[in-house]
């Protein structure tokens, strides 16, 4: 990690040199001061917990209800579903999407429910069949691990919609959980999961399809809640200080942006010019 | 080690990306472009393990006769017949594509060389003419009809010909892409719309007060957006007051909360790549 600190320092230093000017694109530093403050603040929430410090994470009612999730389905003897979206590995929301399977593999194998995983990428298939087999092997049942249950459907967007609304109907599952990147298949494949009566947990980056899981689940992670679901599940202290420095670098935007609303209105009713230059560089 | 060198590969992949977004150099785009193909290339490998697990997987299932298997057979047709075709015929992107003249000319001479060495011409060239009528810079297409009535009255107008191939594996792109694939596709797109009722139905019941409110700007917002909004609307003195509801409500609320959640969701995105960058957070690499 110190490493990583010396890496920006040193492109931070790069950025106020004259000569360097040439060699590192101006019009980026903005961006790059942000990425240099936002990390360096969940850096440092980091080294907080490394140093035992307590951090209080607010609870988010979406995730403290997978284990409801896993439980009903459970106690019904049916399956469980974990769709995690439509797009390849290279997707943020995707590794979300599959850093979180790993929990919820984790609750499928100790509570000994079948763990269905449909996805759409092949790249994505041999990424989840590793999180799952961890999974199972980590908790002590790689007997009841089943490779077939992580399986490749199409590449194709409704006809993996098609696949999928198939299975829930066909095998109505208990629980179905949804994270990661969808389009126009989310609302397909939401109301049909509340037509089965399953209990729906579901959560995207996607704000237009946000919308559709508010209206077809019982709980969804809106936005950042997906990126923060991993470290929230694993209770690991490292990664929730890494949620502390993001929650304050969303502080720091909330003041820029009230600056901004402030400047704006100065300029508009009362003609103050000096906030204009710190405006426009923005 | 299992753990260890794809922690290794995503840190140095990741500063080579990183660098290559703030620094001017012409070793970090070479670079930057070899990773990228990189990707495509384990993609391409990742799509074969795909197709094998599928197959593997509804094989299992015909073989065994599990639950529901004469799906799978249709699966496996389907998987079998679209294969062998395209294996022996391959899918041409370009064959309803307008050809340029320089590209026309250069088929030309390919199939002018085919003759000569007396091999079969591939392409079956199709000539056409689109008309346009001009306006400033904008082309509206015409018929021919109407585009030489606008010629007769000195009318800015241009023509233009096309030249289109008809190539042999058509017939595989039409019989299986267009009459099979694609109207499939529109049902599951059009089922959309049956779904997005049943869930508007469940959503704007007025249960709380802040159901009320969802149901209410809902309504305004569809009002401005239908023709019988407008009409009643003007029928009670408002003309524009449903459209110009449905805008501030959708420029000003909707905006205001979309941002918010994008400002929250790159925040995280950028705090998850940071995680995954200095190895804190693996769980996506799965076995140790």
């Amino acid at each position: 990690m110190v490493q990583v600190l010396l890496f920006f320092v040193l492109l931070s230093t790069g950025f106020s040199q004259e000569s360097s000017a040439r060699l590192l694109k101006t019009e980026e530093t903005f961006s790059f001061l942000v990425l240099v403050t936002l990390c360096s603040l969940i850096f440092y929430f980091i080294q907080q917990a490394k140093s035992g410090k307590k951090l209080w994470i607010r609870r988010i009612p979406a995730l403290a209800s997978v284990e409801e999730a896993v439980g009903r389905a459970t106690e019904m003897g049916k399956a469980c579903v974990f769709i995690p979206g439509i797009m390849d590995i290279d997707d943020i929301q995707t590794l979300a999407g599959l850093n979180i399977l790993g929990s919820v593999a984790r609750k499928t194998a100790e509570y000994d429910t079948d763990l269905k995983v449909p996805v759409a990428k092949s790249m994505v298939l041999s990424t989840a069949q590793d999180v799952v087999k961890e999974a199972y092997y980590r908790t002590g049942h790689p007997d009841t691990f089943n490779e077939g249950n992580i399986q490749f459907v199409t590449d194709d967007q409704f006809a993996f919609a098609a696949s999928v609304n198939g299975t829930l109907v066909r095998e109505k599952p208990a629980a179905i959980i949804m994270l990661g990147t969808f389009y126009a298949e989310s609302l397909l494949i939401a109301e049909t999961g509340n037509h089965i009566g399953a209990i729906q947990i579901a959560g995207t980056a996607e704000t237009s399809q946000l919308p559709f899981f508010v209206a077809s689940c019982d709980y969804v992670l809106i936005g950042e809640e997906l990126f923060a679901a991993s470290a929230y599940l694993s209770n690991d202290p490292m990664l929730l200080g890494s949620l502390k420095g993001q929650d304050y670098a969303k502080m720091l935007l909330i003041v820029f942006m009230l600056y901004g609303v402030f400047a704006e209105l100065s300029i508009r009713f009362f003609g103050f010019p000096e906030f204009l230059s710190l405006i426009q560089y923005l | 080690m299992k753990r260890e060198i794809p922690l290794m590969i995503t840190f140095f992949t990741c500063a080579i990306l990183l660098l290559q977004f703030i620094v001017d150099l012409p070793i970090l785009d070479r670079m930057t472009n070899s990773i990228n193909d990189s990707t495509s290339i384990v993609a391409t490998f990742a799509m074969v393990l795909g197709l094998a697990s599928l197959a593997n997987v509804h094989l299992n299932k015909i073989y065994k006769k599990r639950r529901d298997w004469g799906y799978s057979i249709i699966l496996m047709l389907g998987f079998v017949i679209t294969l062998v075709l395209g294996c022996l015929h391959g899918v041409d992107k370009e064959y309803s594509e307008a050809l340029t003249k320089v590209q026309y000319e250069a088929m030309a001479l390919e199939n002018q060389t085919l003759k000569k060495s007396g091999e079969k011409e591939i392409h079956n060239l199709v000539v056409k003419s689109n008309y346009y009528f001009v306006r400033n810079t904008d082309k509206v297409v015409v018929t021919k009809d109407i585009f030489d009535h606008l010629k007769a009255q000195g009318t800015p107008v241009e023509e233009e010909t096309l030249y289109s191939v008809d190539r042999e594996n058509r017939l595989f792109y039409t019989l299986i892409f267009e009459n099979i694939y694609d109207p499939l596709q529109a049902t599951m797109f059009s089922l959309l719309a049956f779904f997005m009722a049943s869930a508007a139905f469940r959503a704007f019941r007025a249960k709380s007060f802040e159901a009320t409110l969802l149901l209410l700007s809902a309504f305004l917002v569809m009002m401005g957006r239908v023709p019988i909004g407008e009409m009643i609307g003007s029928m009670i003195g408002l003309n524009a007051f449903f459209p110009d509801t449905s805008d501030f409500i959708m420029k000003v609320f909707n905006t205001a909360g979309q941002r918010a959640i994008m400002i929250g969701a790159t925040l995280g995105m950028v705090a998850s790549s940071f995680r995954m960058w200095i190895g804190l957070e693996t769980e996506h690499l799965g076995r140790d």
